[in-house]
């Protein structure tokens, strides 16, 4: 910066400090608006990451499909599940077949497929009920999420060869297995089994947090693919070939290509919803629009409190120059044009947004911590949004400030002079 | 240095008001001169002709010959500042700054370096004996040493003519001599001075004099 400029600032500075209190209510309106826009900014951030966070964890590259028992109503009566009173018992046949994975293993050759298979029955540690569902899967199914290992192993290929009862655990149910009393395994019970619990995992796989997985051939062989849900007085029996379906392509075109393939085939196969389709990368594109649209909403907003600020800033400095009036005659009469003059009231007004700008920056970086703990949004304060923010109200400086310093120097020296 | 040719001033109210008619005034390089008339004649019309703040509405005038007619509002400025010092009846300095920072002012429109408007604001504040000021604000000083400040102002810039409007009108008999007393070391310095005044005591030290009368200007014998 220029001697010429600094001086600029400073001498606009110090106008500003002989007025304190109409300084600082002045830039109160640019204060608040920086405030909100970056509260905005970071809360909107904020959410956008999360939303990425959770979604790309189902893998963006997947395509995921889960049996699901149909509602009752949607059922044709011919498959209207009976209850004990009226006796002619059925089985429920619902959700993705096996038909429909040699369909899409047909149709998609690029994509990997893993078959999983949902076990009915619950699963018990030392007589209590876990909250937990029970998956059997091949060993490469966690390749397909974000997936760690905590503690022991992972399902290996000769689990499933040998049909063998291991299960691997979520984190959250260390707490309610492990009891180290012999130095064994520890096991947990699904149905009547006991299985030995060899590997603690954290995956990002659908529910992952809340699932226990076993070899898928331990657990067709022992569970099957039917199930009987008995409930005071009444018998529910419903088979499910295939429990879920992950297609993952590497290819994002692929994948696209990939999920039309698949909404089609199922579609055609199952005229009664029995699945659920979850597309991740769709999710965080339709998540994103509409995230989209809220920081745009919450833009305007804040854009319309840094409008507000702005006049504020306006009105004020309307005033003063209509205040300053002989001192400009004066600064004229000793030399200064009137891009001087322009200049010297553009500084004040600049440095009043700047400084309302840095103020409200801060005031947001508390701000936005607060909301989360209020709120427990997250809230991100990128170096980004603070350079907005800042040169945002420095726009808004020299935007509104340019109405007052034009008038200032196109006041007639003369004029300027006579008066008062 | 000046020459005014047919300098015609009128304000376009209601009728038209013709403050100066058809003027023709030549200032020498060492000229003092000063310009008599009574209240509302056209004495400050005239000077802040003289002095580049305003335009005549008709008739030319030169600066070391130069029509200063077609130049635009940063080359008068820019000559005002360098060459031209005002001097007014209520002193007109700035109450926020300090008697040294009022007389640093014209510099920073010349873009004058910090050192050296200190330096030369020290050395004209010298010259008019108010060395022992440089820190007060312009309220905390007497008329007189508000005037000199104001001279201090005029001069830091080295101008070539000093104008000055009415400059002991706000002042007491005594100092206003003092203040007269510079004028005349001013023009023994070599500078050229126009002083406009209504009071015939301060006219009589002055060594060439004109009435303004109905917008028409007078030089009286010697
Ligand atoms: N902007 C203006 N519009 C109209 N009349 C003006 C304006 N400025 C000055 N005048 C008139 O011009 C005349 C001369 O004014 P001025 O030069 O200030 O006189 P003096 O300095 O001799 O007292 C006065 O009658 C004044 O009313
Ligand atoms: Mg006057």
């Amino acid at each position: 910066m220029s001697p010429w400029v600094l001086d600029l600032f400073t001498a606009g500075g110090r106008n500003l400090l002989r007025h304190k209190l109409r300084s600082a209510l002045t830039l109160l309106g640019v204060f608040f608006g920086v405030a909100a826009v970056i509260t905005m900014l970071g809360i909107g951030e904020g959410a956008q990451r999360s939303v990425l966070q959770e979604i790309s964890g189902l893998g963006l590259n997947n395509i995921l499909i889960d049996s699901v028992q149909p509602d009752a109503s949607q059922l044709p009566d011919s498959q209207r599940n009976t209850t004990g009173r009226r006796r002619g018992m059925r089985i429920l046949e619902y959700g993705v077949t096996d038909t429909d994975v040699e369909q899409l293993r047909s149709a998609c050759p690029e994509a990997e497929i893993r078959v999983a298979h949902r076990v009915k029955a619950s699963a018990y540690a030392y007589g209590e009920r876990l909250d937990a569902d029970v998956l059997g899967v091949p060993p490469d199914y966690f390749t397909l999420f974000d997936s760690k290992l905590i503690e022991g192993r992972w399902l290996h290929p000769f689990d499933s060869l040998h049909f063998r009862s291991v299960a691997l655990i979520p984190e959250s149910l260390t707490a309610s297995i492990r009891h180290p009393r012999d130095g064994g395994h520890p096991h947990v019970k699904i149905g009547t089994y006991a299985f030995e619990v060899v590997g603690i995992q954290r995956t990002m796989a659908p529910r992952g947090n809340r699932t226990i997985y076993i070899p898928f051939e331990t657990a067709e062989q022992v569970f099957g693919t039917s199930s009987v849900k008995r409930e005071a007085g009444s018998m529910e029996f419903t088979r499910t070939q295939i429990g879920q379906v992950v297609l993952h392509c590497e290819d994002e075109q692929e994948l696209k290509r990939t999920a039309a393939v698949v909404k089609r085939t199922m579609e055609r196969n199952h005229p009664i919803v029995d699945y659920a389709l979850t597309v991740p990368v769709e999710i965080l594109e339709a998540r994103q629009r509409t995230q989209r649209i809220l920081n745009l909403v919450l833009l305007v907003i804040a854009g319309i409190s840094l409008l507000v600020g702005g006049i504020g800033i306006m009105n004020i400095m309307l005033a003063v120059v209509t205040e300053r009036i002989p001192e400009i005659g004066i600064r004229r009469a000793i030399g200064a044009t009137e891009r001087d003059i322009l200049f010297q009231f553009l500084a004040e007004t600049i440095t009043l947004s700047t400084l309302g700008g840095v103020l409200g920056c801060l005031a947001g970086m508390i701000l936005v911590p607060l909301t989360e703990i209020w709120t427990g949004w997250n809230g991100v304060i990128t170096p980004s949004s603070v350079i907005v923010s800042l040169a945002v109200s420095w726009v808004v400086g020299v935007f509104f400030g340019l109405a007052p310093a034009v008038r200032a120097s196109k006041l007639d020296p003369v004029d300027a002079l006579r008066h008062g | 240095m000046i020459r005014l040719e047919q300098v015609t001033k009128q304000y376009d109210m209601g009728g038209g008001l013709t403050v100066l008619h058809a003027l023709n005034l030549d200032i020498g390089d060492n000229d003092y001169l000063g310009i008599l008339g009574p209240s509302g004649s056209g004495k400050s019309t005239l000077l802040h002709i003289l002095g580049l703040l305003d335009r005549p509405s008709a008739g030319r005038y030169l600066l070391h010959g130069r029509d200063t007619g077609a130049l635009d509002d940063s080359e008068r400025s820019r000559l005002r500042g360098r060459m031209i010092g005002f001097i007014f009846q209520s002193f007109h300095l700035l109450s926020s700054l300090s008697v040294q920072e009022n007389v640093e002012l014209p510099l920073h429109y010349q873009r004058v370096g910090k050192a050296e408007r200190e330096q030369r604001a020290r050395e004209a504040l010298q010259s008019v004996s108010l060395s022992h000021r440089l820190h007060h604000r312009p309220n905390q000083l007497s008329g007189g040493e508000r005037q000199r400040t104001a001279i201090a102002r005029a001069l830091v810039t080295r101008p070539d003519l000093i104008l000055a409007d009415e400059p002991t009108g706000n002042l007491d008999q005594k100092t206003g001599q003092e203040i007269l007393e510079v004028f005349d070391e001013l023009h023994q310095a070599g500078k050229a001075i126009v002083l406009i005044t209504h009071d015939p005591a301060v006219a009589r030290r002055i060594p060439r004099i004109y009435h303004i009368v109905d917008g028409h200007l007078h030089e009286a014998p010697p």
